[in-house]
């Protein structure tokens, strides 16, 4: 019977997931290489309410949540081991356990045993797919080339970092840390071949839209405010609805 | 509905953010200070449905899954090690680095420190020690009676007796290197110490191969710019207000189901 008021409270649960959502947004409007996420929503028709109009009635469902592929803005910092990448390819790295994870967070440093990790610890992979290594005496000094080619002032290569290309990366999980991780563990390293080019001594910033993240929390008060409206014009259409009953019976 | 623990660590990370930030602004004008910068990553995520779950028979996989982060986290401070300007000052023992690489001073509890700032003194006995009184290690003693010191680019120090024109070869002064500069651990007093993530310290002289040299009569200013800060400044304090903007309409939303009937 009560239709209208699931209807009302499937856009309502859908819409505090959504402000979930977009709260983590904001909250990482300054984590390096952060990409944006966002719910899908879908209609769900319920086929067997087709006792009145035979159209059914549709419910919303949040469906998934997707990547804003969007490059953030690549920030100068002068540090000569930042990279910041311009184009569409992703870093690969290796995390504790093993497994490997993608990122666009290109804030390295080198650990005590001369490997390019990142701040929270993921070993760097190069070109190759095995961890990167830098002889730690010239690592203050490298020139890193558009193409990710590392080489010391002397002109010697020290090598590349690897730059890879993600075609299905809407279907990898996200696992904090800026790493987004294949589902079965090992993902495959394709070479990127869209010409994606390493910016040295920047970094890319989150490309957390500031206006369009307000606005969307805007948005979606009110629509979550026109929810709550309908399921009360609902109580009060039923209450209404009682009390004339009472009275002419 | 999370988002207001969420935007909480928002909040949190924005102050750390601007703590960082006015820390490198209160030491801009700090002898050999290196800018920080706050680094920040998303925290975890809550897999509500999985990407690549079978959704039918025929094989069929779902394209995307639902990903909820929880929030923001604070992974590190990294230095900045870049060249701070050189100011000249003509102080026989000011020191600066040109280059990578640390002077060596030591504690008084026995353990060694290592700092950029190469603004030394002479104690009551005549030995070499930085602001605070603490020995530059290897040691350098100034003969009595001493009327100038040279200290050479490979760090060579030499003093000038009484009125000999022949300078006398009183030391060599070395300095360290990491693997990772940025994993030192800060003391306050211009002082870095050695960590696990550092490494252990590489003696080196100046002049070696990816060591700096030392300039007589120069200290090494901070790298702190200051524009940069100030623009930083500008962005951790509308990211704070975005954050406080997602806990008010959380919280009016909640406000606004309350009220239903």
């Amino acid at each position: 019977m009560d239709n209208s008021t699931y209807v009302a409270l499937s856009q309502l649960t859908a819409l505090e997931r959504q402000l979930d959502v977009t709260a983590n947004n904001i909250a990482n409007a300054n984590s390096t290489g952060f990409k944006a996420e966002r719910v899908l929503f879908e209609s769900y028709l319920n086929p067997d309410s087709t006792d009145v109009t035979g159209e059914g009635t549709s419910y919303l469902i949040d469906r998934g949540s997707y990547l804003d592929d969007r490059s953030g803005v690549v920030l100068q910092t002068g540090n000569p081991l930042d990279m910041a990448l311009s184009g569409a390819g992703w870093f690969a790295y290796e995390l504790e356990d093993g497994q490997q994870a993608f990122g666009r967070d290109g804030n390295f440093v080198l650990d005590p045993q001369g490997r390019v990790v990142t701040t929270s610890g993921a070993q760097v992979l190069d070109a190759g797919g095995a961890p990167l290594a830098l002889p730690p005496a010239l690592a203050a000094t490298v020139a890193i080339s558009g193409d990710g080619v590392i080489s010391s002032q002397q002109g010697g290569v020290l090598g590349q970092i690897g730059i890879f290309a993600l075609p299905d990366r809407q279907s990898l999980g996200r696992a904090g840390g800026g790493m987004f991780v294949p589902e079965d563990g090992t993902a495959q390293l394709a070479p990127d071949d869209t010409g994606t080019e390493v910016i040295q001594g920047a970094l890319e910033a989150s490309n957390v839209q500031a206006v369009s993240e307000v606005t969307r929390l805007i948005d979606i008060q009110q629509a979550y405010q026109h929810a709550l409206n309908l399921i009360s014009s609902e109580d009060d259409l039923k209450k209404e609805m009682l009390s004339r009953i009472g009275q002419t019976s | 509905m999370k988002a207001l623990g969420i935007a909480a660590t928002g909040m949190m990370a924005q102050q750390t953010n601007v703590d960082v930030i006015s820390n490198n602004i209160a030491n801009a004008n700090t002898t050999g200070y290196k800018t920080a910068r706050a680094s920040f990553t998303d925290l975890v995520y809550e897999n509500l449905s999985r990407e690549g779950a079978v959704t039918a028979e025929e094989g069929n996989t779902r394209p995307v899954g639902l990903d909820v982060g929880l929030g923001v986290q604070a992974v590190g401070t990294v230095r900045l090690n870049t060249q701070g300007g050189l100011v000249q000052t003509q102080n026989q023992l000011d020191m600066a680095i040109d280059g990578r690489g640390y002077f060596t001073v030591n504690l008084p509890d026995g353990d060694q420190a290592y700092t950029r700032d190469g603004s030394f003194r002479l104690s009551a006995e005549g030995q070499v020690v930085n602001g605070s009184g603490y020995e530059i290690d290897p040691g350098v003693v100034l003969p009595a009676n001493t009327t100038k010191i040279e200290i050479s680019d490979t760090g060579i120090v030499s003093a000038f007796v009484d009125n000999d024109p022949v300078p006398v070869e009183i030391g060599q002064l070395t300095l360290a290197t990491f693997v990772n500069d940025a994993g030192m651990r800060p003391l306050g007093d211009n002082l870095l110490q050695a960590t696990v993530a550092s490494g252990d310290a590489i003696p080196s002289l100046p002049g070696d191969e990816g060591v700096g040299i030392l300039r007589q009569g120069y200290l090494e200013s901070s790298n702190v710019d200051i524009v940069r800060q100030i623009t930083d400044l500008i962005q951790a304090q509308r990211a704070y207000e975005m954050n406080s903007k997602a806990i008010s309409t959380a919280d009016e939303m909640m406000s606004a189901a309350n009220q239903i009937r």
